[in-house]
């Protein structure tokens, strides 16, 4: 997991959109590093208080 | 006279319906006008259904003339979100990705809609796929704010919705709502938008921007439309993995019983101090808590987990399975979405798997958080927005990253919300509360939305459109 302060860079955003399909032009691929750190950060601070056997919601959320 | 129809509530027009006193003809002919003299200055509609909309008023005057009166939306005209599909009805979920998309069946709502009766004026606008934002390059102009038709935005998603009925172009509307999107444009366009319990109504048939999190839902003037057209569109649906199997109540039967000794839990460590509301919004809030207080309800501070914590769930969740839906299109048609909406939905193609089951993770504790707090509530109130409508120009993509909403809670906890109005700022513009309820109890916050909407003015102003 990526450290509170990383900043995802553009190789490394260019990196991944490539794995994922996608090809960015420059100017939107700025805006992506932007947005995919918010992203990042917010993956980091989900992982408080969870235990080995909590299980993951569902759509199924009533039934 | 015809504007004055247009300005009816549900509810006023059923009975004179019924009684044949008011003819659905008329009444959808009426509609139609307005549309046609009103909808060029706020966009609201992408496609008007006339031919069908007469032809189906026609057959409700028919078998009302012949005692077969189906209810209170018999010949009620309404409006649905064009993401909501319709069969042999262009659905384009206001995307050139689906400028040509004719579905062959109705969804499951617009199915019960129609055994009820009613009459479909056409299909409304909304963000492209309820998640982008106004673009220029997009096939329809932005919907315009009937309260401020120079720069007023809409919110998002339900926008031609809202707008269409706070003109008084629709009696109610179907909207979706993934993080707001019913209940962020109604509070914008001063009416009540309601987010039934997930799994309340059915979503087959609902262009999907997020499985786990979508809900579609009522919007029109008042608190007892919403419960009236509630009850027309709930219920199972063995074809929504994610409906419940339970009994449907009446939602008005019990909205005149106010709200007398009800326990409600008022939310504000959401927005204060970190994140104060405009200051108006909070005045107007607070007045609504000493109206609630006046009609007898019983109100305390509540305090929840933090507002990051249910906007970091939902952010990942919401964005993951958005990309999960559009990866195929993204990456083969992508000149075709909207530069918005591409900004924000290419990072969901980024998160991790495991950041994605995290979040699933702590979802699962939130909910069952959100239950516990309940025990010693009927109903929870909060803001349901910052401040009345920004201006057009003043809405940015990245402000969907940053600031967290009010609203996507309750999304990620799965609990029945609603926006009602709460007054007007000096621009005239509106402000609204959220009330929040048990699962599958949206009868208790649908009476407290109708008391509060009874003891105060503010459903006797419409926009000035004339």
């Amino acid at each position: 997991m990526a450290d509170d302060t990383h900043q995802p860079t553009e190789e490394e955003v260019a990196l991944m959109l490539k794995r994922a399909g996608l090809t960015l032009p420059p100017e939107q691929l700025e805006a992506c590093c932007a947005v995919l750190a918010r992203l990042e950060a917010a993956a980091r601070r989900l992982r408080k208080d969870l235990n080995r056997n909590d299980e993951p919601a569902s759509a199924f959320l009533w039934r | 006279m015809p504007d004055e129809l247009c300005y009816l509530s549900i509810a006023e027009a059923a009975p004179l319906l019924k009684s044949r006193q008011l003819s659905p003809v008329e009444l959808i002919n009426a509609f139609l006008h307005r549309i046609e003299v009103i909808d060029s200055r706020i966009h609201s509609f992408v496609l008007v259904t006339r031919e069908e909309a007469l032809r189906q008023a026609k057959a409700a005057e028919t078998e009302i003339a012949a005692g077969r009166y189906r209810g209170p939306m018999h010949g009620i005209p309404i409006g649905l979100k064009d993401l909501i599909e319709t069969a042999g009805i262009r659905t384009t979920a206001h995307s050139r990705v689906l400028i040509d998309h004719i579905p062959a069946e109705d969804a499951t709502v617009v199915s019960r809609l129609t055994e009820a009766g009613c009459v479909l004026l056409g299909k409304l606008g909304c963000l492209e796929f309820a998640h982008g934002s106004p673009s220029p390059d997009q096939a329809w102009p932005a919907v315009r704010n009937p309260w401020n038709l120079e720069h007023g935005f809409t919110g998002g998603s339900s926008t031609g919705s809202a707008t269409a009925v706070a003109a008084g172009l629709v009696m109610g509307a179907l909207g979706t709502d993934t993080g707001g999107s019913i209940r962020n444009p109604a509070s914008f366009c001063g009416i009540a938008g309601l987010m039934p319990t997930y799994g309340r109504v059915s979503r087959r048939g609902v262009i999907p921007y997020s499985f786990s999190l979508d809900h579609c839902g009522p919007m029109a003037w008042t608190a007892e439309d919403c419960a009236i057209m509630l009850h027309a569109i709930a219920g199972y649906d063995p074809n929504d993995p994610g409906s419940a199997n339970l009994p449907v109540p009446d939602y008005s039967a019990a909205l005149n019983d106010g709200i007398r000794g009800l326990r409600i839990g008022v939310i504000r460590h959401f927005y204060e101090p970190h994140l104060p509301p405009e200051d108006e919004t909070r005045r107007a809030f607070e007045a609504a808590l000493q109206e609630l207080t006046k009609l007898g309800a019983v109100l305390e501070d509540v305090k929840l987990r933090e507002l990051e914590e249910y906007d970091d769930c939902k952010v990942i969740i919401a964005e993951a399975e958005f990309f999960a839906v559009h990866e195929k299109d993204l990456i083969e048609r992508y000149e075709d979405y909207g530069a918005n909406l591409r900004f924000r939905a290419l990072p969901g193609g980024l998160i991790r798997a495991v950041d994605y089951i995290q979040a699933q993770r702590q979802r699962t504790k939130l909910v069952a958080d959100m239950q516990t707090r309940f025990l010693n509530y009927d109903a929870m109130v909060t803001l349901c927005t910052y401040g009345p409508a920004p201006k057009m120009s003043e809405d940015k993509s990245t402000h969907f990253f940053q600031r967290p909403n009010l609203t996507a809670v309750f999304n990620v906890t799965g609990n029945p919300a609603i926006s009602i109005c709460t007054g007007f700022d000096r621009t005239g513009l509106p402000l609204a509360m959220q009330i929040v309820g048990k699962p599958f109890d949206e009868a208790t916050i649908l009476r407290i939305a109708h008391t509060y909407e009874q003891a105060t003015p503010w459903r006797r102003q419409r926009p000035a459109l004339a």
